[in-house]
Parts: C-alpha cells; sequence; structure tokens
C-alpha cells in the first residue's frame, strides 16, 4: 500500500514538473517567437501608409510588410519587426496601422524625390556627413516633403547602420547660422526698431558685450556701412548686433519663441525632438548678439522650415502636419503682414542681388537667405573645420506657395551655404515650378 | 407530481393530477415503434441534406483558397505598379533620355491675336406677348 501511493507521488511529481515545463515553453513561444500565422496575419491585416499623391510607401503582402516606393521617405516610413514597428511611422502609428487603418501622409513623392535627388546629388560631391531638407505647403503647413541623406531603404533595413535609420529633418538639432537673421530683422521691423533702409556702420570686426564681451566678426567682405537690406545681403553679423542692440532681451526670446524655436512642436504621435535657447536668466548682450545670427541657440530642420514658414506666410506660424486630419495645428500671429512682406522682399533682393547664379532661375523670384553655422565639438568647443551649411527660403517671393529649408553636415568642400545648402533649395524650386508649369515673369533681358 | 396507483390497474395507468398516462405494454409498444420511425425519418432527412450538400464545403475552401489567390495577385500587381511608378525611377530615367525642366528650357515669347469677337447677337427683338386671366 505504502509502495503504491509512493509511486502515484512520483508520477504526480514527474506529470507536474513536465506541465510546468510545458508552460514554460509556450511563454517562451508567446515571448520570443511568436508563431508563424499569428505573425503572418497580424502582418497581413496592417493597414497601409499612403501619400496624398496616392502613392504606397507601405503595405502587406502574402504576410510580410513591404516598401514599394525603396529608399523614397525611407527614415520617415521607418520600419517593422516581427510583429511591432520599430522606428518612424511604423513605430508611431503602430496601433492604428496594427488596428488595419490607413495613414494618409501630406507628402507628395515627386517633392520628396526631388528633395532626396538634390541631396544625393550635392552631399557626397561636397564630401557632406549628412543632410536633410523640409518642403512645407505654406499656407497650411502640410509636409510636402522630408528628405534625408543618406538614404535609406526599409526593405532591406538590417543592411544599414542605426544612424542611418534616423529621420534628420525632424530629430537632429544644429545651431542654425544666419538663416536666423532674416526672421530677427523681421521681428525688429515688427518693434519699430529697424527699417530696411536703415544704416549701420559695418566694420568687419565689433566688440560686444562690455567686460564679458567677445569680438563678433564677419565672413563675407562688405563696405563699411549697409543698411538692413544690405546687412541680409552680405549676412554681416556685425550689422546683426547694431539692429538687435535696442532689442529688450525677453521681447527678443518671445520673438524667436514664437517662431517656434525652443519649444515643443504639437506633431501628434510623430518622435521629434526640439532645438534649444538660452535660459532668459543667462541672457546678456553677447548671447543676445550671438543668438540675432543663429549661434548659441539650436534647432530641427523641420523648426526652421516653420520659423521661415512665418515670413512666407504673411506673418502667422502654423504647425507642421505630416499626416492628414491628425488634428493639433497651431496657429499664431508672430509679426504683422506687411513686415512679413517687407521682410520677403529683402529676401528676394538677396537672392537676385547676391547669390542668383546659385539660389536663383532666370524669370521667377525665389527668396531666401543662407547660413554657414560653427558646429560644437566633442570638448564643447566650435570646431574650425566642421560646419553646417543651411538655407531657408520660399517661392513665389511675393505670395508664397512653398517654404524650404535645407541642411548639410560636416561638408570638407565648399561647406558655405551659398556654395552647398543654396543650390540644393534651386534645384527642388526648379522642379516644383516645373511640375507647376509655372508661367516665367520677365527676365533680365527683357 | 405522480398520485398513487388506482387499485387493479398497477402499471397500466398513472394519474398526473387531472391527466391520465396510460402505461400499458401495446401502448408503449406503439409509442416506441412511432417514436423509431420519427428517428429513421430524421435520420433519412439528415442524410438526405447532408449528401445533397457534401460539395458545399469543399467548394467553399476552394472558393476561399481561390479568393486567397486572387487577394494575393491583386496585391502583387499593386505592389508591382507602385513599384513602376517610383518617382526617383522615373526622374532618373527622364534625365538619363535627355528631360529637361520646364524652368530650365529656353522660353520664346510670339504675340498671338486675340480670340475673334462673338457674333453679335441678332438685332430684331424678340417679342413677348403675355396674357394674364384673372379668375
Amino acid at each position: 500500500m505504502e509502495v503504491k501511493i509512493r509511486n502515484r507521488s512520483a508520477f504526480m511529481r514527474v506529470l507536474a514538473l513536465g506541465m510546468f515545463l510545458l508552460l514554460v515553453w509556450a511563454y517562451g513561444q508567446l515571448e520570443w517567437g511568436v508563431p508563424q500565422a499569428v505573425r503572418s496575419s497580424v502582418m497581413q491585416g496592417r493597414g497601409k501608409i499612403v501619400t496624398s499623391d496616392g502613392k504606397v510607401l507601405a503595405m502587406s503582402r502574402d504576410g510580410k510588410r513591404v516598401y514599394p516606393q525603396g529608399q523614397i521617405a525611407g527614415q520617415l516610413v521607418g520600419m517593422m519587426g516581427a510583429t511591432e514597428g520599430l522606428e518612424g511611422l511604423e513605430a508611431a502609428y503602430n496601433d492604428s496601422l496594427a488596428a488595419g487603418q490607413t495613414l494618409k501622409l501630406t507628402l507628395d513623392t515627386q517633392v520628396q524625390a526631388s528633395a532626396e535627388a538634390a541631396l544625393a546629388r550635392a552631399v557626397p560631391a561636397h564630401r557632406g556627413e549628412f543632410g536633410s531638407v523640409v518642403v512645407l505647403e505654406t499656407r497650411t503647413g502640410r509636409v510636402l516633403a522630408a528628405a534625408t541623406y543618406p538614404p535609406f531603404d526599409p526593405n532591406q533595413w538590417r543592411r544599414y547602420k542605426p544612424d542611418v535609420w534616423l529621420n534628420r529633418p525632424f530629430v537632429t538639432r544644429f545651431e542654425p547660422g544666419s538663416t536666423v537673421k532674416p526672421l530677427v530683422v523681421a521681428a525688429a521691423m515688427n518693434e519699430g526698431l529697424t527699417t530696411p533702409d536703415t544704416v549701420y556702420s559695418t566694420p568687419m570686426r565689433r566688440f560686444v558685450g562690455g567686460r564679458w564681451g567677445s569680438t563678433i566678426g564677419d565672413a563675407v567682405a562688405h563696405p563699411s556701412s549697409l543698411n538692413t537690406q544690405g546687412v541680409l545681403r552680405y549676412s554681416s553679423n556685425v550689422g546683426m548686433t547694431h539692429i538687435v542692440e535696442r532689442f529688450p532681451s525677453e521681447d527678443l526670446y518671445g520673438y524667436l519663441q514664437d517662431y517656434g524655436f525652443g519649444r515643443q512642436m504639437s506633431l501628434p504621435n510623430l518622435p521629434a525632438a526640439t532645438g534649444s535657447l538660452q535660459p532668459l536668466a543667462r541672457w546678456n548682450d553677447l548671447v543676445r548678439a550671438t543668438n540675432s545670427f543663429g549661434q548659441g541657440m539650436s534647432s530641427t530642420n523641420l523648426q526652421l522650415a516653420a520659423a521661415f514658414n512665418v515670413l512666407a506666410n504673411d506673418g502667422q506660424y502654423v504647425t507642421p502636419r505630416l499626416v492628414e486630419g491628425a488634428g493639433g495645428v497651431e496657429r499664431r500671429n508672430v509679426i504683422r503682414p506687411e513686415v512679413a512682406r517687407a521682410t520677403r522682399l529683402m529676401l528676394r533682393n538677396v537672392i537676385n542681388e547676391g547669390i542668383f547664379a546659385k539660389a536663383g532661375i532666370e524669370g521667377y523670384d525665389l527668396a531666401g537667405k543662407t547660413g554657414t553655422a560653427q558646429t560644437v565639438d566633442a570638448n564643447g568647443r566650435y570646431s574650425k573645420t566642421i560646419y553646417d551649411s543651411t538655407f531657408g527660403g520660399f517661392f513665389p517671393a511675393e505670395s508664397p506657395r512653398v517654404t524650404i529649408a535645407v541642411m548639410v553636415h560636416g561638408a570638407r568642400l565648399d561647406y558655405h551655404g551659398s556654395q552647398l545648402a543654396a543650390p540644393i533649395f534651386k534645384e527642388i524650386s526648379a522642379d516644383v515650378l516645373s511640375g507647376w508649369a509655372a508661367a516665367p515673369g520677365k527676365s533680365k533681358d527683357d | 407530481m405522480i398520485l398513487p396507483f388506482r387499485k387493479g390497474a398497477a402499471l397500466r395507468e398513472v394519474r398526473l393530477g387531472r391527466l391520465t398516462v396510460d402505461t400499458s405494454l401495446p401502448t408503449w409498444r406503439g409509442r416506441a415503434v412511432r417514436y423509431v420511425l420519427i428517428y429513421l425519418l430524421m435520420v433519412l432527412a439528415l442524410v438526405t441534406v447532408r449528401a445533397a450538400t457534401q460539395q458545399v464545403r469543399p467548394n467553399l475552401k476552394e472558393a476561399q483558397a481561390r479568393e486567397a489567390a486572387l487577394t494575393t495577385q491583386r496585391d502583387d500587381l499593386a505592389l508591382q505598379l507602385q513599384m513602376l511608378e517610383n518617382p526617383q525611377r522615373l526622374r532618373d530615367w527622364a534625365f538619363a533620355n535627355g528631360m529637361q525642366r520646364f524652368t530650365d528650357a529656353r522660353k520664346e515669347t510670339a504675340k498671338i491675336a486675340g480670340v475673334k469677337a462673338a457674333p453679335a447677337a441678332p438685332t430684331a427683338p424678340r417679342r413677348v406677348e403675355v396674357s394674364v386671366q384673372w379668375k
């Protein structure tokens, strides 16, 4: 009897152990290796990602996720793991895509392809490290293109290094440099502190900031006195220090915030970095002066585009929007419409009188401003060899429909904004204008 | 509620309230035969229905397989179309074959004659007669 009970007890122990091991195995299956049938059906039922012109960026076929457009908007779309989105929109909108909903973007693949082609041609030619472009529809803030170089094909995402997965226009921060000048000039005009014709004494160097100050210098040779238009034309840092001399720091800080710098952008679900402004408590004459030409602050390319869009959109800030119907659009008046128009005129002259060969197109009025910003190296000091080449612009200058921001980092050859970023702007503008078949105005010869 | 049996009628009649149930052997036998017949009829009906519909399930499965194949084919075609329409690819092809942007193309201007004046409207005034009839 006793033996019988002992045998039964041993049997029960083995049975319990077996069932426990079965449980462990089943849990392991769920956690690390989803059964193929479940995985396949999850993939097949996943919603598409489509653009405003009807191109499919991501779809499911035969239980697999495929990206028919290949490298177009690769970083923006991101990629899928076994059953969940890992990066980009696949991760940001994982829940709605998993529920079978189609995600419609504001992107225009023609403009996106044009932006990517322009970057792919210019960045390697100048031995740049990476670059990005943002194209916005001026009135609505719809993102028509958000391109990154080097390109990324989500169909073969394992072949790329993780830094290539980055959606640069949304997440990479940089010092915007001289592209900020027209924004500060517009703010100063809005406050009645300057006009396009106000003349300033502009030596090539000027000491700013009293006891703790520093010498501000200009890179482009220019006359010893310049009006505000000339300050933008020659991108004079010294001229900018004069323009903001009577600008109270808290007011200039407020304008920069209203342009969207140093504040979170209301983009639902999308991962986007926020550039920074120095805290107001640390502002002094030198910080105010350096901020007036875009150093000592940081921004993403998307933020730069949105800020430039204020000038294009008659002084009103509109939050960029990537997903149709996603909401969260914020509008605020930053400067008066007539001030925005006057600034646009100055920026048109910057291209027509200064860098027409690099940024202008015969018969069309384009407006914009270059920037060449020093970058901070690993020791926290400004590098003397690595620069960010930037450009902000829009067209048609009088009544803009499209706003573009360009950034290329770490170019070794011809890294100035006018040599690198401006031609990228020109090429994208030429493609967009050709797509519209916009009739040219009178050329210079007429 | 089962009531007590009447004397002399044991196992033949059971009274349930006002209802009297006949439990005699011939009655049971007749009942059993009827039930067996009903059962056989139902089996027959069921087998007939099953036999008549035996192709439905295979047909359904076949249709499902066909649908899955067509869905895959449609997805394949959509994918192929999307890949063929890739703007980057088309752009590269167009430039390689000498496409010139509209903005880069040389433009010529010429004076063109305006549209001819529309033929004049008929001069004779149209006569409209209105007759009013009061109720």
